[in-house]
């Protein structure tokens, strides 16, 4: 009676890894599912066939999924953390960038990593493979060394620390070099506006701020050896952009 | 041309439920007809292994389970041959992993490694074997590298010992297969076998047997993941 129980569950257990979107879900259910299987077998009298079935089809296949899918069942994003975009709260990571990215892993069915960096190291992480995204406020520029999506939101550039508008190389790392900067004086320093806003909510004065008249957008980065990423990643972008989904995320964190 | 292959199709299929057919008819199917309890008390009493599984196994069906450890190491030689020289992307740093994860791995291995023995030294006398004694040591080890990354764990055991390990085990299979029966003048059998039953020492050649298929089972495990994860980079 115990194994015809145990038998009727194996079926919905399958079902259950069958149709999860997440990968790791789906291993563990693998694992369960041989798991039952060898609990039949005990419970028929074969403990010698349960053992092969808990040693190999729970166990070892389940470690060789776990580590093939380790790295691949990841979305690596790397990031400069800049509020607003892509930042930490407390020991979760929220952000319009995060938001996006978050429902784009969902639709892969791969679980969402951020890894912050200085925008230097992100990009190299980027260029060797060990990241998948790049973000963080990033605005294109021409020549960069990743694949880079369409913009999903427009920017202006402002020179902080000048009277009027100047030339000044624009600042594309995390918020805490820039205020580091700012505060030992080390201006002018050229900004989007993602950046400016948290600057300005963290007291620096806006009276030393100046509009400039470049424009750009922010978008996001994907490592060249990912040509599907960035196809897939773009459509995303695109779709979400029609059914008005984008706009609500931006309207949530940065109106 | 498609005539042909579709002539060659057919001919395929003729032959295969030809050779379906005639095996239904030559083949004596025992039915279900219950093995009587004699006959298992004679293999026990021949074997000197009370877990009858191992005896049939290692003795009255050696000749099977050495062509399946034929069929594993042919396996194994393949991904060896395959994938030793092509040369796969670099190998990235490995994940970091939660101190939760890798505390565990710490705290599971020797307990892992103890009953991945423990299957090996007494699947003779209990459930358990060969198989899945190396099946289990296989998966402790892979505990340690989602712990730790492949490459760590792999720079402190050397591929080519456990290459000599798998050869080795299955020269001695052979050996413990072939040797005795042929002094004793029945091959693959196990003359040397008997003892009281339950005991650790009885069951002849079957104990080595099971750690020796174990090493095997284990060696060849692990060189599989190894080569598969090194070419691909991908842990």
């Amino acid at each position: 009676m115990s194994a015809v129980v145990v038998l009727a569950a194996l079926p919905v257990i399958c079902a259950y890894a069958l149709f999860q979107r997440r990968r790791w879900v789906a291993v563990l259910g693998m694992g369960m599912a041989s798991f039952l299987l060898a609990v039949v077998y005990v419970l028929q009298g074969a403990p010698d066939v349960a053992v092969a079935e808990a040693a190999i089809g729970a166990a070892l296949v389940t470690f060789i999924y776990v580590l093939a899918i380790r790295r691949t069942g990841r979305l690596v994003v790397i990031a400069a953390e800049v509020p607003g975009l892509l930042h930490r709260r407390g020991r979760e990571v929220d952000g319009v960038e995060f938001e996006i990215l978050q429902g784009f892993a969902t639709k892969l069915g791969l679980d969402l990593t951020v890894r912050f960096a200085t925008f230097d190291d992100a990009m190299e992480a980027l260029r060797g493979g060990s990241a998948d995204i790049l973000a963080g406020g990033f605005v294109p520029q021409t020549g960069e060394p990743a694949l880079v999506t369409r913009g999903f939101l427009d920017t202006r550039f402002y020179v902080v620390g000048a009277g009027e508008p100047c030339e000044a190389p624009r600042f594309r790392d995390e918020l805490r070099a820039l205020l580091r900067r700012v505060e030992a004086g080390d201006v002018p320093v050229t900004i989007d506006l993602a950046r400016l806003l948290a600057l300005m909510r963290r007291g620096v004065e806006a009276a030393n701020v100046a509009a400039t008249d470049a424009v750009g957008h922010y978008a996001f980065g994907v490592c060249r050896r990912r040509p599907d990423l960035h196809a897939r990643l773009e459509r995303h972008l695109e779709e979400i952009e029609a059914t008005g989904a984008l706009e609500r995320i931006v309207e949530r964190y940065l109106a | 041309m498609r005539r042909r292959q579709a002539a060659l199709t057919l001919a395929g299929a003729a032959a295969a439920i030809g050779f379906c057919v005639v095996a239904l008819l030559t083949i004596d199917l025992p039915g279900d007809a219950a093995l009587p309890r004699e006959a298992l008390t004679a293999v026990r009493d021949k074997t000197g292994v009370s877990n009858l599984v191992a005896a049939l196994l290692l003795d009255v069906r050696l000749y099977d389970t050495l062509f399946e450890l034929f069929v594993f190491s042919m396996a194994v030689l393949g991904v060896r041959s395959f994938l030793k020289d092509s040369a796969g992307p670099a190998v990235r740093e490995p994940l970091a992993e939660s101190h939760v994860v890798r505390h565990a791995a710490y705290v599971l291995f020797p307990a892992v490694a103890l009953l991945a023995a423990y299957l090996a030294v007494f699947g003779h006398v209990a459930p358990g074997g060969g198989f899945g004694g190396g099946a289990v040591a296989a998966t402790g080890f892979l505990l340690v590298c989602v712990a730790l990354g492949v490459e760590v764990l792999a720079s402190r055991i050397r591929d080519g010992v456990l290459e000599w390990i798998e050869g080795l085990s299955m020269l001695g299979v052979l050996a413990f297969a072939v040797l005795p029966g042929a002094a004793w003048g029945e091959l693959l059998s196990n003359p040397l076998g008997g003892g009281r039953p339950g005991g650790l020492a009885s069951g002849g050649a079957i104990p080595a047997l099971n750690l020796l298929i174990a090493c095997k089972v284990f060696a060849g495990a692990w060189a599989v993941t190894y080569h598969f994860v090194r070419h691909r980079g991908e842990v």
